[in-house]
């Protein structure tokens, strides 16, 4: 488990045996959701935005007809493959991931790349079903065993982290597991 | 009634006091006839002096057949027999005065004797300790002393308290002084800083002071719902390894085949990796 600087570890008791350890189904699904929400208010407010600017420019011309289906889910998956790509290749962790505390990391334990995360968020965009692998001992999706990366419980902020975390935080090589982590 | 029954039979003072009585007489009357004889005698030698020397020593006898020679010879005997009779007495005093003197003692109380008429201050007074205790080996009787022993009986804690003025000691010591003797790096090296830092850490939960102080971690709130997260995956853990637990249980092939040789079911092999 990672300590901050002087020994001392911010990470409550109760979760410092899981910290470091790889996360189950629904906190992650519990992050995507949260993910998927926070796509979907930005594209609302871009939409309304949007849509404002129109009925600026052209107050007599406006109407609602320029909303269509399919753009909408186009300009949604693309939002959402953007955001995922910068969070993890930046931090290693989406909002969701902040907030139920995990991360991404490679097999070497730090952020993926910017060629993996953007990997990653494609196939995280187009096939979310893939996230059901992880119910399996290596608690890893479909998108894990593809780009070789494992998302993992961490309560430690950026910030406080001092980096990315390290191999042996992460139980050393992604491909085992320790299980009850 | 004769004198000695009378004597007998008077008190013992009036008896004391007559003896006293008449040894004064007597040693009055003797100092007077002493007296009257040496008065005699000078008046004697004075006249008999001359007629003595012409006695002694005759004009017409030769030295040898003098009185005076014959005399002389006499005196030389009587001194050697003197001579001898003091050596038989001296060696008579010497059998003698022991028994006597242990006779004697034992029968008188010299202790109480020496305390009544010994004026002992006035003869220590004309002792010269200082000679006395130049002379004394201080360093041999020191030595045979048990100092451990005097020490266990003395009250030095009381000796201190009462006696001592500590305030005055402390006030006079210059603890600057020594404490930049002290070896601080060497004191603090024998000291695990660490395990006590810890302890105290561990005591006062220091992690959830930095998240109350700082807000740096998450609330309470999100707290609870990361650890019903994980929680939560806990329960999908166990449900999946029970679902293959059950599944690994059912017949195979083998099984429906026929027992185990020992009759047993056949079991899955433990060594084989569980598929993911």
């Amino acid at each position: 488990m990672r300590e901050a600087p002087g020994g001392v570890s911010p990470v409550p008791r109760e979760a410092r045996p899981y910290q470091g350890q790889r996360a189950g189904l629904v906190t992650r699904t519990l992050a995507g959701t949260v993910d998927i929400l926070v796509v979907a208010a930005a594209l609302a407010i871009g939409y309304a935005g949007w849509i404002g600017l129109r009925f600026v420019l052209d107050p007599r011309g406006f109407d609602f007809t320029g909303l269509r289906p399919l753009p909408g889910v186009t300009w949604a998956l693309v939002l959402l493959v953007v955001y995922l790509t910068a969070a993890w290749s930046v931090t290693g962790r989406t909002y969701g991931g902040h907030v139920m505390g995990l991360r991404l990391v490679d097999r070497r334990g730090r952020h993926p790349g910017l060629l993996a995360a953007s990997a990653r968020a494609v196939l995280c965009a187009l096939f979310p079903i893939g996230l059901v692998w992880c119910v399996g001992p290596a608690r890893r999706s479909l998108q894990d065993l593809l780009l070789r990366t494992v998302v993992i419980y961490d309560w430690l902020p950026e910030a406080e982290n001092g980096g990315p975390p390290s191999p042996q935080d992460t139980t050393g090589d992604v491909d085992r597991f320790t299980p009850g982590g | 009634m004769d004198s000695s029954s009378w004597l007998r039979d008077r008190p013992a003072a009036d008896r004391n006091h007559e003896l006293v009585v008449a040894l004064d007489i007597a040693v009055e009357a003797a100092r007077t006839a002493l007296e009257a004889a040496a008065l005699v005698a000078r008046g004697a030698g004075a006249v008999g002096r001359p007629l003595l020397r012409v006695a002694l020593r005759p004009p017409m006898l030769a030295p040898p057949y003098r009185p005076e020679t014959w005399l002389r010879s006499l005196a030389r005997q009587g001194g050697r027999r003197r001579e001898e009779a003091l050596r038989s007495l001296s060696g008579l005093l010497d059998a003698l005065v022991p028994i006597v003197a242990q006779e004697v003692l034992s029968r008188v109380d010299l202790t109480e004797t020496v305390r009544r008429y010994v004026d002992l201050d006035k003869v220590v007074a004309d002792v010269d300790l200082d000679a006395a205790v130049a002379r004394v080996d201080i360093d041999a009787i020191a030595r045979q002393l048990d100092v451990n022993a005097v020490i266990e009986r003395l009250d030095l804690n009381r000796i201190v308290r009462e006696r001592v003025d500590l305030d005055g000691l402390v006030a006079a010591v210059d603890l600057d002084a020594a404490a930049a003797r002290i070896d601080i790096d060497a004191v603090l090296a024998r000291i695990d800083l660490v395990g006590i830092a810890e302890d105290v850490i561990d005591q006062l939960d220091l992690p959830e002071i930095i998240r109350d102080s700082t807000g740096s971690m998450a609330s309470d709130t999100l707290r609870e719902v990361r650890m019903q997260g994980i929680s939560g995956d806990e329960a999908v853990t166990r449900a999946i390894d029970r679902l293959r637990l059950r599944r690994s249980r059912r017949p195979t092939p083998d099984a429906v085949a026929g027992p185990s040789p020992d009759g047993l079911p056949r079991q899955p092999d433990p060594l084989t990796p569980r598929e993911s």
